[in-house]
């Protein structure tokens, strides 16, 4: 049987900090919490700096020569603060080093093709979703948004109706 | 088995909550009606007429039904108030002495040396939830040209806030059908009208 | 009150401070819960650990109790708050998607920061893959644009969709989370097969719940009428400012503002429909009085940065919309001194050409600026300005909320 370690904060509580830091960015900003807006802004930014023409041509890309940076945006600098948050927990919670964690029934290199591919659908879909689920789902239930609630749950309704085809990934 | 820190930590974040609601409900009491109720009953005619006014300037102040409020600083209304009316400063209107003296039965007709501080006064009290509260439309000035020194029964209903003009005449805006059509240059003089004593 | 930044109350370059330190919490939670785990997080899908839900849920919730009374007490004004707009199929499409990254890839973008941080290795390859699917979203926008943008149901709530009022809603989200709790933990405990002396040692969440469930079932029944008066200004306040003349605005200002066709202020008609359908400044909006508090107003007043003037033919029906805006909080609103009679009393009347022998320069001036400004006006000056749309403040949709700042 897997073994879950035990040592991580219990999830009520953590929930619940969560909440109170969601909470503060609403009172602070007045937007909630979002990690895929950064990785947005990183790709904006290089490609519209590197490959300018191209970039010209999609309307994706059209803030970007508006004049507004968006590595100075307010999303970057909370991924930012999450890394450096991340960091400190790990080191103080010895959680720090490199590995790969994959199901007993893959290799390596099989979890690493899906992580890739899981990543690639995912920023896909944070853009048609206008948030990933910090952004869209979570900080959209705590304000009650439609669009954020229905994208939470197209996200664990999906999430459960394909995990027996992947079962084998995980277990 | 108890999860100390979670049930500390919520206890703490509800009861900061609940002190807050408990606080504010019975911090909230500076108004007896709500802003939304207010609009409302400002909807209704809010004005009396210089008629009814000057019925009840000419018939006998023990006869008088009506509490006549002069919203002026003391010393403009010495100088010259309605005979029969009371001085109620604009700037104490919620003090308490006062607030006795408006809690009546009787209508209260506020006056003042502007139209709109006497519709200042109105919707502040009720805000306060007078009910039976109007305005006497006009100026004192106008009061007492149009009430006291001779009733001008034309002026019956009078109110400050009619279009003297036809406005569209004069600002032709793009909404004009002709829009090349110059406007009338004769210039009609405004109605015969008191001067408003300065700005506020 | 708050937020803090839109309403101006912290500098805004203090903004991206502020991001940084909730970034810190943010990242540091998530990885105190065990979000850096790939296996940990794609539990939730295969029942053996539901910690995501439980997080992601209990924040949720936390949050929105915050907000619901936060909003309640006028600490927060939730028409400042973001909220995300529903574009439908978009909405849809992204979640089906995420989902499928979820489970091939084990991560959802914020936890694979955290991982990655953390040394995971499938986390960076994932974030990797992150920022492709990104680019090939923009490579495609223009074949995506339509489902991207289209089916815009405006940044609408979840209770008025289902037809709830906002407390019920709350009540049963509530509820919903907290069976959830249970029934994953006897799901959890059933694919672990956890041993039963294992499941008494687990700590009871009785007095969270009960608190929970306790300030929703107060959210029900809290007064409604007096949620707006926390807000509101006190009556001796404004009495105070009437009685210094601080709402009031010259009519030369406005003369000014016209002539120039610069956009500074907002002009606000309190007159009759069909007086303001006849005529009105250039560029004025229609409220009378009775619709200041509509909702879909709201923006208008406390968004917007210029000021408001509000005029009628006197001063009266501007003053009794002064009132009942200033009363209901909203700040930078004016009356026109008075009112359209003063303005072209002062505008049409005095045909007198000035007098370049006046002595007082003041008076001089005023004169010389009425005389432009009524050449002007008598000239068709305004008609060839007014070629733009009337009013130039469209009027919103009464249930239309219009978003402040773009999301992620």
């Amino acid at each position: 049987m897997r073994h879950i370690r035990t040592n991580y904060m219990n999830p009520y509580l953590a929930g619940f900090l969560l909440g109170l830091v969601l909470l503060a960015s609403f009172v602070v900003s007045g937007r909630g919490l979002g990690a895929s807006g950064a990785a947005k802004s990183v790709v904006i930014s290089a490609v519209a700096s590197s490959a300018p023409d191209y970039a010209e041509q999609s309307a994706f890309y059209a803030d970007y020569f508006q004049g507004s940076n968006p590595m100075g945006s307010w999303l970057v600098f909370l991924a930012v603060g999450m890394i450096m948050g991340a960091f400190l927990s790990g080191a103080i919670a010895n959680r720090l080093g490199f590995k790969t964690e994959h199901g007993p029934r893959i290799s390596v290199r099989t979890r690493l093709l899906f992580a890739l591919g899981g990543g690639l659908l995912f920023g896909l879909g944070a853009q048609f979703g206008r948030g990933c689920t910090s952004g869209s789902a979570l900080s959209g239930m705590a304000v009650l948004s439609s669009g954020g609630l229905l994208t939470m749950m197209a996200i664990f309704g999906t999430g459960y109706l394909i995990a027996y085809f992947f079962r084998k990934l995980w277990t | 088995m108890k999860n100390q820190t979670l049930n500390d930590s919520t206890l703490l974040f509800f009861s900061i909550i609940m002190l807050a609601v408990v606080f504010a409900l019975f911090t909230s009491g500076k108004y007896g009606a709500s802003n939304r109720q207010v609009v409302d009953k400002l909807q209704d005619n809010v004005f009396i007429s210089y008629e009814s006014l000057y019925t009840w300037h000419s018939s006998d102040s023990k006869e008088r039904d009506q509490l006549v409020v002069d919203l002026r600083p003391p010393e403009e209304y010495r100088e010259g108030h309605l005979a029969g009316a009371v001085n109620i400063p604009f700037a104490d209107l919620l003090d308490r002495s006062h607030r006795r003296t408006l809690k009546t039965n009787s209508p209260v007709w506020l006056y003042a040396g502007h139209e709109h501080v006497s519709v200042a006064a109105l919707t502040l009290l009720l805000g306060q939830g007078f009910e039976n509260v109007q305005v006497i439309p006009g100026n004192f000035q106008a009061i007492k040209q149009h009430v006291v020194e001779s009733f001008d029964p034309s002026r019956a209903f009078y109110r400050d806030d009619k279009a003297r003009w036809d406005h569209q005449r004069f600002m032709p805006l793009g909404i004009t059908k002709e829009p090349d059509r110059k406007p009338s240059p004769a210039i009609p003089a405004p109605p015969e009208e008191t001067p408003v004593p300065g700005g506020c | 009150m708050a937020p803090l930044i839109p309403q101006g109350l912290i500098n805004p370059e203090l903004n991206l401070f502020f991001a940084l330190l909730i970034g810190i919490g943010f990242g540091y939670v998530l990885e105190q819960a065990g979000f850096s785990s790939a296996k940990k997080l794609a539990g939730v899908f295969y029942g053996y650990d539901f910690v995501v839900l439980r997080v992601f849920f209990t924040a949720g919730i936390t949050a929105m109790t915050g907000l619901l009374f936060f909003g309640y007490l006028g600490w927060i004004d939730m028409d400042l708050v973001f909220v995300n707009p529903t574009f439908l199929y978009s909405a849809i499409t992204g979640g089906v998607i995420m989902g499928f990254g979820f489970v091939l890839g084990g991560y959802c973008p914020g936890t694979s920061i955290v991982a990655a941080v953390t040394g995971k290795k499938d986390a960076m390859v994932f974030l990797a893959g992150m920022l492709a699917g990104i680019f090939l979203f923009g490579h495609f926008y223009h074949d995506f644009e339509p489902l991207y943008t289209g089916h815009f149901l405006g940044n609408i709530f979840v209770y008025d969709s289902l037809g709830m009022s906002r407390a019920w809603f709350a009540l049963l989200l509530v509820i919903v989370a907290l069976l959830a709790f249970i029934i994953t933990q006897m799901i959890e405990d059933k694919v672990n097969k956890t041993a039963s002396d294992k499941i008494k040692e687990r700590p009871s969440y009785k007095m969270p719940s009960m608190l929970l469930l306790t300030a929703m079932v107060v959210f029900l029944f809290l007064p409604g009428e007096r949620s707006s008066n926390i807000r509101e200004r006190n009556p001796g306040e404004l009495i105070e400012k009437i009685d210094a003349g601080k709402p009031y605005v010259s009519s030369h200002r406005v003369i000014l503002e016209i002539k120039n066709g610069r956009d500074e202020l907002v002009l606000i008609d309190t007159r009759q429909q069909a007086e303001y359908e006849r005529f009105t400044l250039p560029g004025a909006v229609h409220i009378p009085p009775h619709d200041i508090l509509q909702r879909r107003w709201g923006p208008l007043f406390r968004k917007d940065l210029r000021p408001k003037i509000f005029f009628s033919n006197g001063s009266s029906n501007a003053m009794m919309a002064y009132l009942t805006a200033a009363r209901a909080g909203y700040d930078n609103v004016f009356i026109m001194d008075g009112g359209l009679n003063k303005l072209f009393q002062e505008l049409f009347t005095d045909t007198a050409i000035p007098d370049t022998t006046a002595y007082n320069l003041q008076d001089r001036s005023n004169a010389r600026f009425l005389y432009e400004a009524r050449q002007f006006f008598l000239e068709g000056g305004v008609a060839a300005k007014e070629k733009e749309e009337r009013p130039r403040i469209k009027a919103p949709e009464e249930s239309e909320i219009i978003p402040v700042i773009g999301g992620c």
